[in-house]
């Protein structure tokens, strides 16, 4: 009796051993981050929405991440609320947040920002996403540069359909308007299907947006697309040339106008940045993720922490003057 | 014909039993969550079950979009009638009639009645989305500003007329929901309006927390005081007694047909939405009424022209979505990203380049309603049972679905305390007789008035005539004044009645 017990103590001193030693993570040394949160600043169908999902899917699908990231919707002050969450979970490894230009302009644009982008941890730039502009199929004007010229004849006639007066769209076109010294007003609208709608019906000339915004009405000869910002021309619309090559003078627009990346809670630890830049970098070679560029007319453009850096700080430094230009065309 | 070929194709598809089943199951689903508030409203609903649904086949998971959306619809309508606590914006109105019938002890018919009135509107939508969706796209390209600016001011005035009996309380109660409206960021000119610095504030108060302090925590303030111990409710007799009579039906033919098609072409803007489709329904259908005095103490057509409206807009909020590829509301939106998510690009050309996704969907809208019918209506005398409950157990669930609710929104604790203070604030205005309905109108109608009056004065530099130049814009302009003379003249007509009946005596 006493011996099986002995015999049955060790046994269970072996089995416990192997249990602690082989329960301890010493492979992964501070483990993978794990219940990762998605923080966007849009409500659900949204960009950014839209976006960290995709990235999701194909991170899931190509068995990059092995759990769900659950999407959550931070929507106050078109990024404000986003980055005051996200400084609020400072230390913490498993928040990840996806940014775009709209943050920084929404931070400029309200002096006492609790949060700002440079107060979080930038940790990949992914994606440069071209602004095109379109007008109905039925204008007259072929070129952007001959809707400005019209605009320098007849100053506030015409009118941009956008989104707030903070998007990237309006900044942009306060920027050619002085260079041009030409003007027109812009509509505002929240959404974006009536802002197409806008365009169809006439109410506005001209709309500057993304690719998706405008590839199905082109594809349906509702629309076509007139100019590109930047200076590469954008695959989907081959014809349409940038205003580089229309001569219409453009300089004061960041050459990557809406940017999106990831950026984690301040103080990061930078082995957890690591993991993210290499998970989301690995996202990117993905098939799934060059169809879904090809789908949405985007540029995959990685850039990682310090290149991320100096491009938010770039971007702040050409569009500073357009944002007091706003302020003052509001007063 | 070829469109009834795909439609049936549609309805084949939609009916396999693999769709089918995730139909259902989406209902109950949707149902369910529903029930809660803060996750009650359908957009809200789809947008937690996307990652589930996304797993399934594009067509099979549009197909649980829709069911779920009918689902969280029909919750909606379920606690507005039997708790008094709208989860979404459309069911506020449904708060009127549907609750003082539960009070009377008909919540179950009227429950029903919500339900029947919302199988016939969704009848009717499909069948106008299948042969009327191009006159409908017109109309939702054409629908600018100037018209919504009028359309908004329909809809204020409407709020002035359902103020009840004393008016100044209602239009107190008005601008106070005009004045919280305000409160945010303002997008034409990115100024600042009440945000006291808080950024909380800078994107506005959320409708539902206003809404759950102003008719959920407020009413159980005012409750407890009475200190009511027993539940005041009559329980019907026999399980026909739980449902709408054929009485009932017949005397809400007219309203389910008003807003039927009100519903339709107000889901068919951009932007129109069901809280607007089901008020105008609601005032619409009180306006038309034989007894409009008795709408608000409970009555079955107060409870019919709404759901019948709220469903059709279903229908036609598919519109713009399917056939331009923009969405209509909160809920299609969502069903937008689901469809961008499978890779299928909703435009114009999506009823040619992907007719086996968007013609089981439409049917399965249809299809959603019948299986809530179905599946519900049986149910409804256990659902009516939670009236049952005393109010010791019931009012601390209330306050704990209100405070998760109220969170759960934005994830903000400070929607917490402002549901705190709008709590206080309903039960004021509980105690000083100012209804609160008018001030949820407001504010849901207010921001959008405004934003469309601003952007149609700067497209016609501060002209006003733009109103009246515009054919759309000057036919609701047109409706306007004829509302306005109809009822200052019936309200002569009641008057000379009222002073000559002792004349005559």
């Amino acid at each position: 009796m006493s011996v099986t017990s002995k015999m049955h103590g060790s046994v269970w001193s072996a089995i416990a051993a192997v249990l602690i030693v082989g329960g301890f993570p010493f492979g992964a040394v501070a483990a993978d981050p794990s219940n990762v949160q998605f923080v966007v600043d849009t409500g659900p169908g949204g960009g950014s929405d839209l976006f960290a999902r995709e990235i999701v899917k194909i991170a899931q699908q190509n068995k990059i991440i092995s759990d769900n990231w659950p999407v959550i919707s931070q929507s106050q002050g078109g990024g404000l609320g986003a980055m005051a969450f996200m400084k609020l979970k400072a230390g913490r490894d498993n928040y990840v947040a996806a940014f775009t230009s709209k943050w920084v302009v929404s931070s400029l644009n309200v002096p006492g920002a609790k949060a700002t982008l440079q107060d979080l941890t930038p940790i990949i730039q992914l994606i440069d996403e071209p602004q095109v502009i379109a007008v109905p199929a039925s204008s007259p004007y072929k070129t952007f540069a001959e809707f400005v010229a019209d605009a320098q004849k007849n100053p506030g006639k015409f009118v941009q359909v956008g989104g707030a007066v903070t998007s990237v769209d309006y900044l942009a076109a306060l920027v050619i308007e002085q260079n041009t010294k030409s003007s027109w007003k812009y509509l505002s609208f929240p959404d974006g299907g009536p802002r197409i709608t806008a365009l169809l019906r006439g109410d506005a000339q001209v709309m500057i947006g993304a690719v998706t915004d405008f590839s199905e009405q082109v594809a349906a000869n509702k629309l076509k697309i007139i100019g590109v910002l930047g200076d590469k021309r954008v695959p989907v619309f081959p014809d349409a040339p940038t205003l580089k090559e229309q001569g219409v003078p453009d300089q004061g627009i960041p050459t990557q106008l809406q940017f999106r990346g990831i950026a984690g809670p301040p103080n990061m630890s930078p082995e957890a940045v690591a993991y993210f830049q290499k998970v989301f970098t690995d996202v990117t070679r993905t098939d799934d993720w060059k169809q879904y560029m090809e789908r949405e007319g985007d540029t995959t453009e990685v850039a990682l922490t310090d290149e991320v850096k100096s491009r938010i700080a770039d971007f702040t430094a050409k569009l500073g003057p357009a944002i007091k230009l706003l302020k003052t065309a509001s007063e | 014909m070829l469109i009834l070929h795909q439609l049936y194709d549609g309805f084949a598809t939609a009916l396999s039993f693999n769709n089918f089943a995730w139909m259902i199951g989406g209902s109950i689903l949707g149902t369910l969550i529903g029930i809660l508030p803060g996750l009650g409203n359908p957009a809200a609903a789809l947008a937690i079950l996307l990652p589930l649904t996304l797993r399934l086949e594009p067509t099979t998971g549009m197909i649980m979009m829709a069911g779920i959306y009918h689902g969280a619809k029909f919750a909606g309508a379920t606690t507005a009638i039997l708790l008094n606590i709208p989860t979404e914006t459309s069911s506020i109105v449904l708060c009127y009639d549907g609750h003082a019938l539960a009070k009377k002890g008909r919540g179950g018919p009227a429950m029903g009645m919500s339900a029947i009135s919302g199988f016939i509107a969704s009848t009717v939508g499909v069948f106008a989305l299948t042969f009327a969706a191009p006159w409908a796209a017109d109309l939702a390209v054409n629908f600018g500003p100037p018209e919504f600016a009028m359309l908004m001011l329909f809809g204020l005035l409407l709020v002035v007329s359902l103020t009840g009996k004393n008016p100044v309380k209602g239009l107190i109660s008005m601008m106070l929901g005009l004045l919280l409206a305000t409160v945010g960021i303002d997008i034409f000119t990115g100024s600042e309006r009440y945000t006291f610095g808080s950024i909380d504030l800078s994107d506005g108060i959320e409708f539902l927390v206003l809404t759950l302090g102003l008719f959920a925590v407020g009413e159980v303030l005012v409750n407890v005081e009475r200190k009511a111990g027993k539940s005041s409710f009559v329980a019907p007799k026999r399980f026909l007694d739980y449902l709408p009579t054929w009485e009932d039906l017949r005397q809400t033919r007219l309203a389910i047909a008003i807003g039927s098609v009100l519903g339709f072409v107000i889901g068919a803007i951009p932007g129109g939405g069901s809280t607007l489709a089901s008020f105008v329904s609601y005032a619409v259908v009180k306006n038309t009424s034989k007894h409009p005095e008795a709408f608000g103490s409970g009555t079955m057509e107060g409870v019919a022209g709404p759901e019948a409206a709220n469903n059709s807009e279903a229908g036609g909020a598919m519109i713009p979505l399917l056939s331009l590829g923009i969405p209509g509301n909160a809920s299609t939106s969502v069903m937008l990203a689901a469809l961008m998510l499978y890779g299928v690009q909703p435009g114009p050309l999506l009823f040619s380049t992907h007719p086996e996704i968007a013609w089981p969907v439409i049917a399965s809208l249809y299809l959603g309603t019948l299986a809530l019918l179905v599946l519900n209506l049986p149910l409804i005398p256990m659902w009516v049972q939670i009236l049952r409950i005393p109010y010791w157990l019931l009012y601390p669930v209330i306050l704990i679905l209100g405070v998760v609710g109220a969170y759960s929104v934005r994830g903000s604790i400070f929607d917490v305390w402002m549901l705190m203070a709008f709590s206080a604030l309903g039960y004021t205005l509980r105690k000083l007789s100012v209804p609160a309905a008018p001030m949820l109108m407001a504010f849901v109608l207010g921001p959008q008035a405004e934003s469309a009056v601003r952007q149609s004065l700067m497209l016609s530099d501060n002209s006003p005539m733009i109103f009246l130049e515009r054919p759309i814009a000057l036919g609701i302009v047109v409706l306007i004044v004829v509302m306005v003379a109809t009822s200052i003249i019936s309200r002569r007509r009641q008057r000379h009645a009222v002073a000559a009946a002792p004349a005559a005596n």
